[in-house]
């Protein structure tokens, strides 16, 4: 036996006053004392717990305060505060249904709004002018697919509404306000009272939070591919710019 | 007369159109514009006979790897607990460790020549020999008949009828022969225009406390792969637009192809943008670009394969791709083993994981529904970046991210799963194994703003706008983790020679407890199939960076393994 706990001997061992032996003769004779009288074990007691007691007490004065570690995808610490959000666009609210939503009022102006949506006018880069509409609903009165359909079977303006048979217009993965719903591509004819027809694009989505159904068309000539893309991505960043009252 | 009786005639339409629209609810606005046939959004291409037996085509030969070598090399690289914990090799002894020997090469050599195929390039990695040969030596050495076609876009591009075959004689050397099909070549992970406002990556993804501790990327070197040409002008007006030093990239092109050709203003979008990011980010850093034409040979492998040889860089920042099922099979190995040499020198890969959300062939196919992700993001040896939509608070500090979603665009942050890679050992996170997992190679890694109308301030074709895809999201982890690197340099860790393959390490950043969270965890919404969830997701993979965290965790992290 060389070491009963690492430090207590040693300490013992200076405690005595022995000096200059051998070590393990030491650590008998000491043992061999304890063994010889109460009063000694007493204070070899008291020793210890002094000791030890002082030993705690300088670990905790003197090491390093370790920070908990954050456990994976859990909160952690005091979350920074950002502050209220930066609105780069005009933001509008409905009041029947309290979603908002933002647009870019410099190239969507709002043709008519009521309490539950808006339509917004849009004109296009080429000169073209298009339209995207935005209306709401309660869930329990108009589920997101009677919705599209309501919302087609009543535009002022645009006949012979049809699904868009080309693969390469379908919309998938339809959402409003980053919530998954319904939607389909569309192609019509847009007359005008003169009687001049154009052929049409429709974009239709939405969704809903359960207590409220968003739904919305673009609809825009089907001039060329790059007047579509400036309506659908002015139409998307709309879309996906809702916030749900819920 | 006529003519402005017309154009009179069109707006009289549009105006009472325009009456009616504010005489009824839901009226639509109607184009001046009259139309002769609706916009389409695909094509096929068109067969033009057989290519000229006398034209001389570039491809490439696949060497093959000790990959079974190779495979034990790299996990032991990447193994915290292996002796061989990121001892990097240089390309030449990648070479003669793992491919074929000298005398077999000769071999090869000897019996191209003969055969009347010419070398035109390789490098000391032995992964690929760069090859010329008339389009009549093509059929006859590999079995097949090569062929003109005309792409929808009217680009002309050749490809072989059948599947080419490596003649007995070469197989034991030669795996595959790539880049005889140019139907699909990589196409940025996009460029979409327009929004307002640029967004301040600084402050959202916490940069700002490596700037304020001198890490701006002093001493660094990063480099992008690029397969068009940027304009110096912009690189120059940026630079006065955001009062950044002059950036002036060092130019590298494989000697056999030369420089990238494709300068229209559409083009060079993607390279100004990749650079201009970049050097936002890590404003001292040294610039490469790798660059080639977008070709199947002068593209995207053979530019990894020069940054392998030259060993210049730490980081290499790709934001071109093309969805796995449009791949030529014989190409992908090629890039594959590319990667696998410049991650065994010690250099880190980000790749775009494309913009068409979950459909990763849409792009290049529209009527092309099926759910893919985008190659050489799914190659395990590379950080496949995907994107999202930020929005930060009034004082430009974070605020909450949503995955970057635009379904009447069709396009979206790429993820999903990998048909040609099985699932690595070190993709292991919450969230990773999911209703969706089928055991293979899982898409996106990490991910970024991407989203234009949140995104970032370029310049290209001298102008000011804003810009997006996971193209902007890529160079952005680039470029921060280059930071993250010089940071580690600072705190003792020597990453001079790079930190190579770095999924293993942020896995495990991601899944074990760490001294700072490292990622924005992003849990609302979808990549148009997909949805973000808690943890890691298909839509945004491990989430975005706090690079100020992840610095602290990846320097916690290399100690830990005794990375001195």
């Amino acid at each position: 036996m060389t070491a009963a706990g690492p430090p207590v001997p040693d300490s013992a061992i200076v405690a005595t006053g022995v000096r200059g032996a051998n070590i393990r003769h030491q650590l008998r004779a000491l043992t061999a004392g304890r063994l010889g009288g109460s009063g000694t074990v007493v204070a070899f007691i008291a020793g210890f717990v002094a000791v030890i007691g002082i030993g705690v007490a300088v670990v905790a004065i003197v090491a390093p305060s370790t920070k908990p570690l954050c456990q994976p995808y859990k909160p952690c610490g005091t979350p920074p505060r950002a502050g209220p959000p930066m609105i780069n666009f005009t933001l509008w609210r409905s009041p029947q249904f309290g979603y908002t939503l933002e647009y870019p009022s410099n190239v969507a102006t709002v043709a008519q709004q009521s309490s539950d949506g808006l339509t917004f006018g849009v004109k296009l880069q080429n000169g073209d002018q298009a339209t995207i509409i935005v209306r709401a609903a309660s869930t329990s009165q108009v589920s997101p697919s009677q919705g599209v359909t309501n919302l087609l079977g009543n535009l002022n303006g645009v006949t012979q509404i049809a699904s868009d048979p080309s693969a390469a217009d379908q919309i998938l993965g339809a959402t409003i306000g980053h919530r998954p719903g319904t939607g389909g591509a569309y192609v019509g004819s847009i007359t005008s009272p003169q009687g001049v027809s154009n052929s049409a694009g429709l974009g239709a989505e939405a969704a809903t939070d359960g207590r409220v159904t968003i739904v919305a068309v673009a609809v825009g000539a089907q001039s060329d591919a790059g007047t579509q893309t400036e309506l659908y991505d002015l139409a998307d960043f709309i879309l996906e710019s809702v916030q749900w009252a819920s | 007369m006529k003519l402005l009786a017309a154009i009179h005639r069109r707006r009289l339409v549009a105006l009472s159109a325009l009456a009616l629209l504010c005489a009824l609810a839901g009226a639509v606005w109607v184009s001046e514009r009259s139309t002769s046939s609706a916009a389409s959004r695909q094509g096929q291409p068109r067969a033009l006979g057989r290519t000229n037996p006398g034209s001389m085509l570039d491809f490439s030969l696949v060497m093959r790897l000790r990959s079974r070598e190779l495979s034990r090399f790299l996990a032991a690289l990447y193994d915290p607990r292996s002796p061989l914990f990121h001892h990097f090799i240089d390309a030449k002894t990648f070479g003669n460790r793992f491919g074929v020997s000298t005398q077999a090469l000769q071999r090869v050599s000897q019996e191209l020549t003969a055969a009347g195929v010419r070398i035109t390039s390789s490098f000391p990695q032995r992964t690929a020999l760069y090859v010329r040969a008339p389009a009549g030596v093509i059929n006859h050495l590999f079995g097949v008949t090569m062929m003109d076609y005309a792409a929808p876009d009217g680009r002309r591009y050749h490809a072989p009828a059948g599947t080419p075959t490596v003649p007995g004689s070469l197989s034991g050397s030669v795996s595959a022969v790539a880049g005889l099909n140019g139907r699909f070549l990589p196409s940025p992970a996009d460029v979409p225009r327009g929004g307002l406002g640029p967004g301040s990556a600084g402050l959202a993804y916490d940069l700002a406390p490596l700037y304020k501790a001198g890490i701006t990327g002093q001493g660094m070197k990063i480099g992008i792969v690029s397969l068009a040409q940027y304009k110096q002008s912009d690189l120059d007006a940026f630079d006065q637009q955001f009062g950044l030093p002059p950036l002036q990239p060092q130019d590298v092109s494989p000697s056999d192809v030369g420089p990238a050709t494709d300068a229209k203003t559409a083009d060079i979008v993607e390279p100004d943008m990749d650079l201009e990011i970049i050097h936002e980010i890590a404003p001292q850093a040294q610039v490469f670009n790798y660059n080639g034409p977008n070709t199947v040979v002068g593209g995207i492998a053979k530019n990894i394969a020069q940054a392998a040889a030259d060993g210049k860089v730490q980081v290499l920042s790709i934001s071109w791709g093309e969805c796995e099922q449009l791949d030529d099979p014989a190409d992908v190995p090629e890039t594959n083993q590319a990667i696998e040499s410049a991650i065994a020198r010690g250099i880190s890969i980000f790749v775009a994981t494309g913009d068409s959300g979950a459909y990763g062939c849409q792009r290049a196919a529209p009527d092309n529904h099926q759910l893919a992700v985008s190659f050489p993001a799914s190659s395990p040896g590379v950080v496949g970046v995907g994107g999202t939509s930020l929005s930060v608070a009034q004082n430009g500090a974070y605020s909450s991210e949503t995955p970057w979603e635009w379904p009447l665009e069709q396009e979206g942050s790429g993820g999903g799963l990998s048909v040609l890679f099985s699932r690595p050992s070190w993709q292991r996170a919450l969230g990773v194994a999911n209703r969706f997992s089928n055991g293979r190679r899982q898409l996106p890694d990490v991910s970024a703003d991407a989203d234009v109308n949140t995104g970032w301030s370029i310049v290209a074709g001298g102008q000011v706008f804003p810009e997006g895809g996971t193209s902007a999201a890529t160079p952005f982890w680039a470029a921060s983790m280059l930071l993250i690197e010089q940071y580690a340099q600072r705190n003792g860790v020597n990453t001079a020679a790079g930190l190579g393959e770095l999924d293993p390490m942020l896995y495990t950043i991601a899944s074990t407890p760490q001294p700072a969270p490292p990622f924005h965890d992003i849990t609302f919404g979808t990549n148009r199939y997909y949805p973000a969830t808690v943890g890691w997701d298909f839509a945004t993979g491990l989430g975005s960076p706090d690079v100020w965290n992840l610095a602290q965790d990846v320097v916690s992290y290399l100690k830990a393994h005794g990375k001195k």
